[in-house]
Order: C-alpha cells, then sequence, then structure tokens
C-alpha cells in the first residue's frame, strides 16, 4: 500500500483469533465484534470493519462458529453469531501457540536489547 | 485444520452453490445493518445524518470487494466456475442441435460397441471368481509326455490334468501352498421329487472349498472328511442358483435325498449365492466329492492308476509366498515323484521320450480367474473385436474433434473479443473442455442403450449351450469403463479444438478481418490428417471384415461328408436315470422303434459320439500289418453307430458294406473304417477283410467297409482317422445322439420330446435341434467374428464418410471467394469439380495405403483366426479399396457440386 495509516493492520491472521476471543465472553452481532474489539485495543488496531464478515462465514464454514437471526436491541433483526465447542477449544489452542510465539519473540527482542 | 473440519468446509461450500440467493440476501441484510449501526452511532455523537451514513459507509470500507471475499468463503469459486461452464455448455449444444446429434450419436455407436465387447472381454478375461484373495489363487499344469489314458475338456486341454494318484502324493507332501484342490466337470443329470434337470456336475475334492475360501448359504460344503473312500460319499452340495431356481430355496432340504445321475445322494448344504465353480462355462447345479467319480461316470477313470489323468488342479499360495518360490518347492518334490515312482512304469517309451518325460515340470500360473478352456479360445477373438470396436471409437472422436474445430471457427468473433476484454485462455479453454465433456457424457449414455443391444445381439449368435453363463449385461465395472472412457474420448477430441480455437492470434485477427476470420491453416491440416486418419483406419477395418466374411463363407462352403440337410438330432442319457449299460441298450432299441413311427421320418440312425459337436474319443489299434513299437502313434478316433448310419447321411462306400442288423453281439466283430485310417495304417491295397484290435480289449475285429472322409467333431479340423463299430456289439454306451432324416423337420422337432417321454418320462431329451443348426453352432465363433466385425466396419466407414463430408464441406464454405476468383478469371465447373475431388483423392490415396499397411499387419496378428484363405487375400484387398472409394466419392459429391456451381458475382460481393 502506497500510504500507511498511523493506526496499525490487524496482523494477518491474528483477526480469526481476536474474533473467537471477542465471541467466547458472549454471543454477538458483526457489529457488536467490531465495538468491542475497537474498544479492547484502545482505538490502535484499525479494522477494516467490513472484513470482518468474510472472516465471520470463513470461521461459521469451519464449524468454530454458528450464527441465527435474533431481535436486537432496536427491534430489528440482527445475525447472531456464538462458539461452537469446537470454536472453543480452536480458541484455546490458539492462545496458547499466540503466548508461546510472543514470548519467544519477546525473548529475543529482550536479549537483542542487552 | 484437522481432515474432517477441511471435509466439512469443502461440503459447506458445495452447498452453498444451493443456496446462493439466500447467503446473497444475508450477506447484504448482515452489512446494511451494520452500516445502519455504524450511522446511527455516529448521529448519536452529533453528527449530520447524510455525514454520519458517509463515515459508516467509509469505515466499513468497499462493500461489493467485501460481498466478494465472503461469498467466497461461503462457496468454493472453482466449482461455481464450473457449475457455471456447464450450464453455458448445455446452452451451446441446445444452440447447436445439429452438430450436437451428429456427435451424441457417433459417439454413442462408439463407447456403446467398446463397452458391450468390453463387458464380454470383462467377464471372460477379466473377472476374478468371487472368492476372498483370489490373487493368492494359481492353476498347475504339467505340459509333457502323458502315456496312458486322458481325459480332458471345459477346465482347459490335457496338459492340465493330473492323475488322481499324483494329486493325492502332491497335496499330502507339498509345503508351498495352503491348500490344493481337485475337481473334474462333468454333465449331470439332476432329479429331485421327480423333477430332472441336466446341467453341470463338479466332482471335487474335499479341499476344494476350504481353498476357495467359499462359505456355505446353508447346511455346510465338503471337507476333507467327505472323500476319504472311493466311491463310498453320498453326499452332495447344492448350488445357490439352482437351489433358488428349482428348489425354491426351501430350507428342508438338508438331509434329504437327490439323484445326480441316478444315484441317491444326501443333500447337506448351499453354496453361497454368486460361486458358480472356478470353469467359466460351466454351471455347476451340484457338487460331489470326487471319489464319487467311479460310481458316476460309467467306465470312468482310475484312482489307482498313475498312467490316467483326468484331475484338474488349483492351490492357494501360502500367505507372503511367490508364484516363483512355490514353483521351485513344488517341482522338487514333483520332480522326485516322477522319477522315483512314476519313470519306472512307464513301457513302451523310446529313450528319448522317457527323458522328456523324466524332465517334465509343474508349471503355475495365476489362477484368480479360475481354470476354464474359454479362457484360451476366446481370447484371442475378443481381443480382436475389442481392438476393432476401439478403432469405431477413435473414429468417432475424430469426427467430433472435426466439428468441434468447424464450430469453433464460427465462434472465433466471440473468443476473439472475450480474449480482448481479458478473458484468462485456461478458463476458455477449461469451458470449451466442458462443453466437449458434456458432449461426451450424453454420448456416453447414448452409449449405454447401444450396448445393451449390441450385447443382446451377441448373445443371439453365441448357442446357448456355448455361452455357459455368460450374463450379457452390464456389470458396475462396464459402467465404470464406459465412465472412463467417456472422460477419455471427452478430453481426447476437445482438448485441440480447445487449444486452437483460444489461440492468441485471434485477437489480431479480428482486428485485420473486422468480421470475418478465415481458418488458420494449422486447424485446415490438422482436420485433414483427423480425415486420413479416419480412412485409413476405415480401410483397415473393412479389409478385415472382408477377410474374416470371406473366411465365415469358406466355412459355411466346407465339405463335411455328409448330407446333413433336413436331419434332425438329439441326445439321450439313460444312464444318468439310472439305467445301466444292458438296460440302456434296450432302451435305445425301443427309442428307434417308437421314432420310426414318426410320420415323414425316412430314415434314421444313431451314434455315441455326436457329430460336430466338438467331442472326441481315441484309442491305440493294432492294425494287422502296422508295425508299431516306441514312439509310433497307434491312435485312432473312433464312433460307435446304428444301423444304416452311413445311408441316413448319405455317405457312399468306397468298398464293402454297412453295417447291418445282423451285427449284433454274437455275430463276428466288424468295423467301417474311414480313407484317413487306410492311409494311416498302410492298407491301401485293400482294407476289407483286414483285421485289427482296440486294446485293451483282444478281439479282433474284422474291416467290412471303407468311408470316404467326414468330418468328426469340428466343421474346421481334418477329419481324423476313424473306425465305426456297431454300437449292437457293445455293451457300454451311457448316451446316444439320434439323427432323423425327415421331409418336414418342423413338425418332427415338436413331436420328439412326446415320442421319447412315452417311453420313459425320466430321460430328458438333450441338444433338440436340426443337423444345420449343430454345424452352426459348432462355428459360432467365425459367425460372431464375421458378423460383428463386419458391422463394426460398416459403422467405421459410415462414420468416416461423414467425416470426409463434413471437411470437404466446411473446405468449401470457406474458399467459396477464391472458387469465385477463379471462376471469374474462367475456370469452369469442371475444373472445379476436379479441384474438390482431388482433395478427396489426396486424403484417399494417404489415408488407403496406411490404411493397407494396417491391414497386412492386422491379418498377421488374425492369422489363426482366417479359414481357408491367406491374411493378404487379393480379392478382399481390391473390393474393400473399391468400396473405400466409391465411398469416398459419394461423400465428395455434394460438397463439389456446390462448389461448381458458385456465382462468382455472388461470391465477390460477399466481401
Amino acid at each position: 500500500m502506497a500510504t500507511r495509516d498511523s493506526r496499525n493492520e490487524v496482523l494477518q491472521g491474528t483477526l480469526d483469533m481476536l474474533v473467537l476471543k471477542a465471541l467466547s465472553l458472549e454471543p454477538m452481532h458483526g457489529w457488536g465484534i467490531s465495538e468491542r474489539l475497537q474498544q479492547w485495543s484502545d482505538d490502535i488496531l484499525h479494522l477494516n470493519e467490513g472484513s470482518l464478515y468474510p472472516a465471520l462465514y470463513r470461521l461459521e464454514r469451519q464449524g468454530l462458529v454458528r450464527s441465527a437471526w435474533r431481535s436486537s436491541a432496536n427491534n430489528r433483526r440482527a445475525r447472531y453469531y456464538e462458539l461452537t465447542a469446537a470454536g472453543r477449544r480452536h480458541l484455546a489452542a490458539e492462545l496458547q501457540a499466540w503466548a508461546r510465539a510472543s514470548r519467544a519473540v519477546n525473548l529475543i527482542l529482550a536479549v537483542a536489547a542487552t | 485444520m484437522t481432515t474432517f473440519q477441511r471435509l466439512r468446509s469443502t461440503l459447506a461450500r458445495l452447498l452453498g452453490l444451493a443456496t446462493r440467493t439466500s447467503d446473497d440476501a444475508r450477506m447484504r441484510e448482515e452489512m446494511a445493518w451494520h452500516v445502519d449501526q455504524k450511522a446511527a452511532q455516529l448521529t448519536a455523537q452529533g453528527l449530520p445524518t447524510h455525514e454520519a451514513r458517509r463515515q459508516a459507509a467509509v469505515a466499513f470500507g468497499a462493500r461489493t470487494a467485501h460481498q466478494e471475499a465472503a461469498r467466497d468463503q461461503l462457496r468454493a469459486p472453482w466449482a461455481e466456475h464450473i457449475l457455471r461452464d456447464v450450464r453455458y455448455a448445455f446452452r451451446t449444444l441446445v444452440r447447436t442441435p445439429f452438430v450436437t446429434t451428429v456427435a451424441v450419436l457417433s459417439l454413442s455407436l462408439g463407447i456403446g460397441a467398446s463397452s458391450a465387447i468390453f463387458s464380454l472381454f470383462d467377464e471372460v478375461l477379466l473377472r476374478p471368481l468371487p472368492v476372498p484373495e483370489p490373487g493368492r489363487l494359481v492353476n498347475l499344469s504339467a505340459p509333457g509326455p502323458k502315456p496312458g489314458y486322458g481325459s480332458c475338456g471345459q477346465a482347459g486341454d490335457c496338459d492340465v490334468v493330473f492323475s488322481y494318484r499324483m494329486f493325492r502324493d502332491l497335496e499330502q507332501h507339498q509345503g508351498v501352498f495352503s491348500d490344493l484342490a481337485g475337481h473334474f466337470p462333468f454333465n449331470a443329470s439332476v432329479t429331485y421329487q421327480d423333477q430332472p434337470v441336466t446341467g453341470d456336475g463338479v466332482l471335487v475334492s474335499g479341499s476344494y472349498f476350504p481353498t476357495l475360501g467359499v462359505h456355505p448359504a446353508l447346511g455346510r460344503l465338503l471337507s476333507e472328511s467327505d472323500d476319504q473312500g472311493i466311491g463310498t460319499n453320498f453326499v452332495a452340495v447344492l448350488s445357490y442358483a439352482y437351489w433358488q431356481s428349482h428348489l425354491g430355496g426351501d430350507r428342508a432340504i438338508l438331509g434329504k435325498a437327490i439323484a445326480v445321475d441316478g444315484k441317491a445322494m444326501t443333500i447337506v448344504g448351499v453354496a453361497e449365492p454368486g460361486f458358480e465353480g472356478t470353469t467359466l462355462g460351466v454351471q455347476p447345479l451340484v457338487y460331489v466329492p470326487i471319489t464319487m467319480q467311479t460310481i458316476l461316470i460309467p467306465n470312468g477313470e482310475d484312482f489307482e492308476n498313475r498312467r490316467d489323468y483326468w484331475v484338474y488342479l488349483f492351490a492357494r499360495l501360502k500367505p507372503g509366498m511367490t508364484l516363483q518360490q512355490a514353483s521351485i518347492g513344488l517341482n522338487g518334490l514333483y520332480h522326485s515323484i516322477i522319477n522315483d515312482v512314476e519313470a519306472p512304469l512307464q513301457q513302451g517309451m523310446s529313450d528319448a521320450t522317457l527323458a522328456q518325460f523324466r524332465d517334465k515340470k509343474i508349471d503355475l500360473e495365476p489362477g484368480a480367474r479360475g481354470q476354464s478352456e474359454m479362457h484360451q479360445s476366446t481370447s484371442a477373438p475378443f481381443l480382436m473385436l475389442f481392438g476393432v470396436t476401439g478403432v469405431v471409437l477413435l473414429i468417432a472422436c475424430a469426427n467430433i474433434a472435426n466439428l468441434l474445430l468447424a464450430r469453433g471457427a464460427g465462434r472465433a468473433m466471440e473468443m476473439g473479443l472475450r480474449l480482448a476484454l481479458g478473458a484468462n485462455r485456461a478458463r476458455l479453454i477449461m469451458q470449451l473442455l466442458v462443453e466437449s465433456l458434456a458432449l461426451a457424457c450424453f454420448g456416453g449414455l447414448a452409449g449405454l442403450v447401444v450396448a445393451k443391444w449390441t450385447l443382446a445381439g451377441i448373445a443371439a449368435l453365441i448357442p446357448p449351450a456355448s455361452s455357459g453363463g455368460l450374463a450379457f449385461t452390464l456389470q458396475p465395472s462396464v459402467l465404470l469403463f464406459s465412465a472412463s472412457l467417456t472422460v477419455a474420448t471427452g478430453i481426447s477430441f476437445g482438448l485441440f479444438p480447445a487449444w486452437h480455437n483460444t489461440r492468441g492470434d485471434l485477437v489480431t485477427a479480428i482486428r485485420a478481418n473486422a468480421g470475418h476470420i478465415s481458418s488458420a491453416r494449422a486447424a485446415a491440416r490438422f482436420r485433414s490428417s483427423l480425415v486420413t486418419l479416419q480412412i485409413s483406419l476405415a480401410t483397415a477395418l473393412l479389409i478385415a471384415a472382408g477377410l474374416f466374411m470371406k473366411s465365415l463363407v469358406n466355412v459355411a462352403r466346407v465339405d463335411l461328408g455328409v448330407h446333413i440337410d433336413s436331419v434332425v438330432t438329439f441326445r439321450l442319457s439313460p444312464e444318468r436315470a439310472g439305467y445301466d449299460d444292458a438296460g440302456a441298450a434296450v432302451y435305445y432299441a425301443r427309442v428307434e422303434e417308437a421314432l420310426a413311427g414318426i410320420p415323414t421320418v425316412t430314415t434314421l440312425t444313431t451314434s455315441a459320439v455326436p457329430l460336430f459337436a466338438g467331442q472326441n474319443r481315441s484309442r491305440g489299434v493294432n492294425v494287422q500289418g502296422f508295425a508299431t513299437g516306441p514312439d509310433v502313434d497307434n491312435g485312432s478316433h473312433y464312433n460307435l453307430v446304428g444301423t444304416n448310419y452311413f445311408s441316413t447321411f448319405g455317405v457312399r462306400l468306397v468298398a464293402g458294406r454297412e453295417f447291418t442288423d445282423a451285427d449284433r453281439r454274437g455275430a463276428v466283430r466288424v468295423a467301417v473304417v474311414n480313407q484317413t485310417f487306410v492311409k494311416k495304417f498302410s492298407l491301401t491295397t485293400g482294407a476289407v477283410g483286414k483285421y485289427f484290435s482296440d486294446p485293451p480289449d483282444t478281439a479282433t475285429i474284422q474291416i467290412v467297409g471303407v468311408v470316404p472322409d467326414v468330418k468328426y467333431s469340428q466343421v474346421k479340423a481334418p477329419a481324423p482317422p476313424v473306425f465305426y463299430l456297431p454300437w449292437r456289439q457293445r455293451a457300454d454306451i451311457p448316451s446316444m445322439s439320434f439323427y432323423l432324416r425327415t421331409t418336414r423337420p418342423e413338425p418332427v422337432l415338436r413331436t420328439i420330446s412326446g415320442v421319447v417321454g412315452r417311453i420313459d418320462p425320466g430321460v430328458p431329451v438333450e441338444g433338440l435341434k436340426t443337423m444345420p443348426q449343430q454345424v452352426r453352432d459348432n462355428v459360432f465363433l467365425d459367425r460372431m467374428i464375421s458378423i460383428l466385425s463386419a458391422a463394426f466396419a460398416v459403422l467405421a466407414t459410415l462414420l468416416a464418410a461423414v467425416g470426409l463430408y463434413g471437411v470437404l464441406a466446411y473446405s468449401v464454405a470457406q474458399r467459396t471467394r477464391e472458387i469465385g476468383v477463379r471462376m471469374a478469371l474462367g475456370a469452369n465447373a469442371r475444373r472445379v469439380w476436379v479441384m474438390v475431388l482431388r482433395q478427396v483423392g489426396g486424403m484417399l490415396l494417404v489415408g488407403g495405403g496406411i490404411g493397407l499397411g494396417g491391414a497386412v499387419l492386422f491379418g498377421k496378428a488374425a492369422h489363426s483366426l482366417l479359414f481357408g484363405l491367406v491374411e493378404t487375400d487379393p480379392v478382399v484387398f481390391a473390393l474393400s479399396l473399391v468400396v473405400l472409394t466409391f465411398v469416398a466419392l459419394a461423400a465428395g459429391y455434394l460438397p463439389a457440386r456446390r462448389a461448381s456451381r458458385v456465382d462468382p458475382i455472388k461470391a465477390l460481393r460477399y466481401e
């Protein structure tokens, strides 16, 4: 990309994990997920909101989340997503892998800094 | 992702195709709602409505791109492409009904014919026995000298049989097989509750079922405990098919009695469904312990004599044992038995033969398909027919490739435009291939119908007695074959046209020609060579068919040595219904008497060995004045015949007299011999009055007559030396053929069962037919090959003609302008004719030449199938070329005429 926003793009591949993490708290709709992610990241992460949907469909196709129409707060119907059991397991594995990887990176950086 | 997840995800994507509209709606609604929410939030923060909406949309990003990405997540893009291509392909095929019809028709004929022949090929030569691990079964044979007696037939030739003692020796001492089994097929008459059925039976060793691993459907099968005492095991296992068709699947039959050839046996079980013995062409009704051979078959084989060869052997290799290892292990044993036990038993053998005998080896061959004489006799014709149908299919494919190329030229504009607009060439080729595959699928489906018809036609050509359980139906393996053929043809005839019709220079071509694209040179060359190939293949097939037709004519013209028109024949086997030798002789006499009473029957006679039925009986004879010694062949065929045998068949004696009623038991033993017998045993100075004997019988027999050679068991084989004895002087004739000369065969055929049944309803009439029918049945393979190859050759020639016509018509249409210019410059119609026909001539010359070469090679390969002509028969070659030239000129006529009538003014203005 020619120009770069000061905010970071979501790291490739981590979006799925973040979505799953968001859904691990409670079932919510796409809009809710994007709000939640924005909040968590203190607006540092820049999420192109529309790109959330292909990710959601992918997760659904993989059987990690399931979705259904429900009526939302303002009485319009919205598509709600929730984790499946497989999704929950997948998230746990992903978080572990992430923790391992980031610790390794941090260690290397710490060594490199001294 | 786990495999399961991946599978599930692919499935969900494919399902997504079906629910596309609902997915799109969901996506749009979801995304719209999202943007609305965002806009509402921004409005609440104080932005004006339209600005809030704008910012919400910006934050969301390019909505169509997201939708596209989301859509790809919901379903597989490649699957969608293919679906679109398939739909498009169907539309195109429907839009050009003529091309589609011609293509589907020719393809269906090609695929149908191939599938039908493959079906037979598969059934006869490929399909393994329906038993566990058929790959571990092996067949045993021991070629080499076998002095003594023998009996061999449907399960293989005489190299394959062993003596019973050798079987038991091998069984006891071998260490390479987990089991070794012996068997012997026989003609059986099975009677359950007074319902006689004639068919096949198999005498089996106790190890037969264990070796195969067949299970009982009811009761138990035979085991080692059932073949211990010779002639004492009165038990039988029924085949599932017989149990179902004749006993109604009655489960209460266990322990009941069934008569096999008139001997009561106890039913102990039923074999599993689908198992029909190990010999193709033999459909057993019953399986009986091999030790009962002596009871069931009168004058049967000897169990103790090591010089009596009759048991067929097959075995199951021990797990992990290879054929080579087993062969080495087994031959060590065989060698010592042959040398230590059997060689000392041989008498009157020359040293050379004895050395050969000592050197005999057991050959092991893969036995997954069982043992059958049919494997050998049919493999050459079936392979040949299979090749022929392959050629027909090739010609059909060439036709379709031509059609597609021609249509591709018509669609060059479309393709050029799409390429110019940035279409992916691979995608276009893919789309065209999908089109040709769709075409192939239609052809394949229609081909199944054609295959069914072809099979029905072939079934009608094979006499029931010889078709031996061939199903003539399309089995799953055949459907698989047709499907693969369909895909293969679809790709093979579609690939070049697809590649060619999407070539890059179409874009420039459009620019240059502005609306008119001439066919590229490469395509024209390709089309011409396709047609040349078709012509060469058709030439080869026509010649092949011509050779087979001529061969069949030769077969039909064979001088049998007898007059058989309006002779009716059938066979009776009273000893299978419980008669003894003496009773049978009385019975035959009564039948003769009753038959003589049928109106329109002028004369009748009998023979123990049926004429032209493939059955042989021979033995060694000692002829007066003929010196015998080691290795001197003193064998002669023989037959036991009734009174008037020669006069009924219109055979004139060369010398002496024929048998009369006076030649009966107690009278002087007499014989009539044929001329080959006279020659073989050097009786040329006058055979009548000379004596001979047929050991072990010591009685001398006087020759009282000499007859010309008459064909014996096979129409196509030369007559062997034969001596005829009056059956009334013999005691042992378990079954007899009857021949009735009549002025009206049809009504006689209908009355015989009744007449014979009145004497004893327990003896069924077998093989009732006219003698000409018997002769046709004897050469059915020749008839089948000739008729099928002729049909396929005609088909191939027609297809090639269609291809030739198509190419010429297309080339004339393309050259309209050129022809117009030529005519404007003064060329007359004749020269235009010559121009088009020269094109035909060129292809004919090259194609015909290649075809001739192919036919010569083919003739060499098919040499054994031809009768009475050389494989380069000049008449057949010339005639085939004339036919082909005529057909080619006919195909060229219409296009040439059209070209000669081109109006120069119109042709030029056409620009």
